[in-house]
């Protein structure tokens, strides 16, 4: 398989914009995307757009904006992981020589309050126990018991992304939080309370990625190398209560984390920043765990310790992860490619890493049908 | 799901099926074993009653659900049967632990619009001894 560079990325900011069309939040980022990469959009041969509620076509809706230049859209979805699935699938079809420049697009017009897993009226819908949340919180109560974790520790998780989201001109919110105020904020489902759980947003993120060996003609100075990934649906364990709980399944995430590395040709110690699928704040907790990033059980601590700090030696969720940018679900997986990018290159500003040294970004997305683990060096 | 007893607050065994090549059991039934991809099973009654594996309680009501917060989500091993996830009753929410037995039974869940009970399985504190 070729080699293949990102070149440019972009966001349209995340927050509530009931004004707004999708095509205008996906107009935004696309053209940031472009203009970033120096790719015109008449060089885009085809698009993979990641996307959850919109109606049928969406994608094209949104990309034929640009240019009806003729070119295949491609929607996909896997709930809050489509836009890291566009990613790899736009990745796979560069890197197998099929094209040489791709756009990968992720958009999302959300409704406010609690996220409905089925659409069903199942029993577990009547009886209330399809709650995103409580299966963040069913595994957290189990974590304290087996681990010495406190509360605090997963709130603290909460402190440090909305103290990053503060420095993302980007993020829904841009606002300091102390940990007593997400203690004292509204229990939702023990212990994760209303300042733990990532809020519902719109907004659209977009990324262009290119053959390396066609890249040199483009005007961005420079790049990121995509170096590795890996794609699961949730393999049974037979712990499992047969739920398909892949989201917050950290056995999942180890053995696709390590496909991924294999591929990436690193290990976990090599790694400078990260980006993990926070929708809930113990999943920071698990997902360092599961990525090997730190011991079973050490997480919480981590987090405790500040060691998941932009300052800390394995900073994660810079840009303010899912609880502090927002989790459009469908754009959440490309927001965490633009922020990868931007620590790359060193031009992450104020919420730089490693003094601008960064050489080797990981993302964890997950979404009801599976997870996707990125690997990118500099 | 189960044979529904004569009342509800009645004990309840679930019904699903094990993989005869593999042994795993499965709650609700499966066509094909999840862990193994056999297509031989076994319908079976599972155990009445297990123990918390883990638990948390819910403060907000979630779209489409019929019972009111606070309740407690239990997670519950089964004796010698899978794994199920239900709400807990009969009982404190806030006094609920990690390790605890629980007993199954039917519960009534909600009257739905022609006034009939919807019965389901929930999960109460197991009596001492
Ligand atoms: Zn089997």
């Amino acid at each position: 398989m070729r080699e293949v560079v990102v070149l440019g990325a972009g966001l349209h900011r995340f927050g509530r914009f009931p004004d707004k069309s999708l095509q205008d939040l996906g107009r935004e980022a696309i053209k940031n995307a472009l203009d970033d990469s120096g790719v015109p959009f008449k060089d885009i041969e085809v698009a993979y757009v990641g996307r959850v509620l919109a109606g049928m076509g969406a994608g094209l809706s949104v990309v034929s904006e640009m240019g009806q230049t003729g070119i295949p859209v491609i929607n996909i979805e896997m709930a809050c992981g489509s836009s890291t699935s566009a990613f790899r699938e736009a990745y796979l079809s560069v890197a197998n020589g099929v094209y040489d420049t791709a756009l990968v697009v992720g958009f999302e017009k959300m409704q406010r309050g609690m996220l409905q897993i089925s659409e069903q009226a199942s029993y577990q819908t009547v009886m209330g126990l399809a709650v995103m949340p409580a299966a963040y919180a069913l595994q957290a109560q189990r974590y304290m018991a087996d681990h010495e974790a406190t509360p605090e520790m997963f709130a603290q998780v909460s402190v440090k992304s909305h103290r990053n989201g503060a420095l993302n001109p980007y993020a829904q919110y841009q606002k300091d939080v102390t940990l007593d105020e997400v203690m004292a904020s509204r229990m939702i489902a023990d212990p994760i309370t209303l300042l733990q759980c990532s809020p519902t947003t719109d907004g659209a993120a977009a990324v262009v990625i290119c053959a390396k060996e066609k890249a040199a003609q483009y005007s961005a100075a420079r790049s990121m190398t995509v170096a590795g990934w890996a794609t699961g649906s949730g393999k049974f364990e037979s712990h499992d209560d047969g739920e398909g709980d892949a989201e917050t399944n950290t056995g999942e995430v180890t053995r696709l984390a390590n496909q991924a590395y294999a591929r990436a040709g690193i290990g976990p110690e090599d790694v400078d920043v990260t980006q993990v699928h926070d929708a809930f704040s113990p999943g920071e907790v698990f997902t360092i765990e599961g990525l090997g990033l730190v011991k079973a059980g050490a997480g919480a601590r981590a987090v405790w310790e500040g060691r998941t700090e932009i300052t800390g030696d394995i900073p994660v969720n810079t840009d303010g992860g899912l609880l502090s940018r927002g989790h459009p679900i469908g754009a959440t997986g490309a927001a965490m490619v633009t922020e990868i990018f931007r620590q790359l290159t060193g031009e992450a500003g104020p919420r730089q890493v490693k003094g601008g040294d960064a050489k080797v970004g990981l993302i964890h997305n997950a979404g009801i049908g599976g997870v996707n683990i990125l690997v990118f060096k500099r | 799901m189960f044979a529904l007893p004569e009342r509800v607050d009645m004990p309840v065994r679930l019904r699903g099926n094990r993989c005869r090549a593999c042994g795993q059991p499965f709650f609700p039934a499966r066509h094909y074993c999840a862990a193994c991809t056999s297509g031989d099973m076994e319908d079976t009654e599972f155990a009445d009653a297990g123990k918390i594996e883990t638990f948390t309680v819910v403060r907000q009501q979630p779209p489409g659900g019929a019972i009111a917060p606070p309740y407690a989500i239990v997670r519950v091993k089964l004796d010698n049967g899978p794994t199920v996830q239900t709400v807990a009753t009969n009982c404190d929410p806030e006094k609920l632990k990690i390790g605890d037995r629980v007993q199954l039974i039917a519960h009534r869940v909600l009257e739905d619009e022609s006034g009939a009970t919807v019965v389901s399985f929930m999960a109460q504190p197991a009596k001492q001894g």
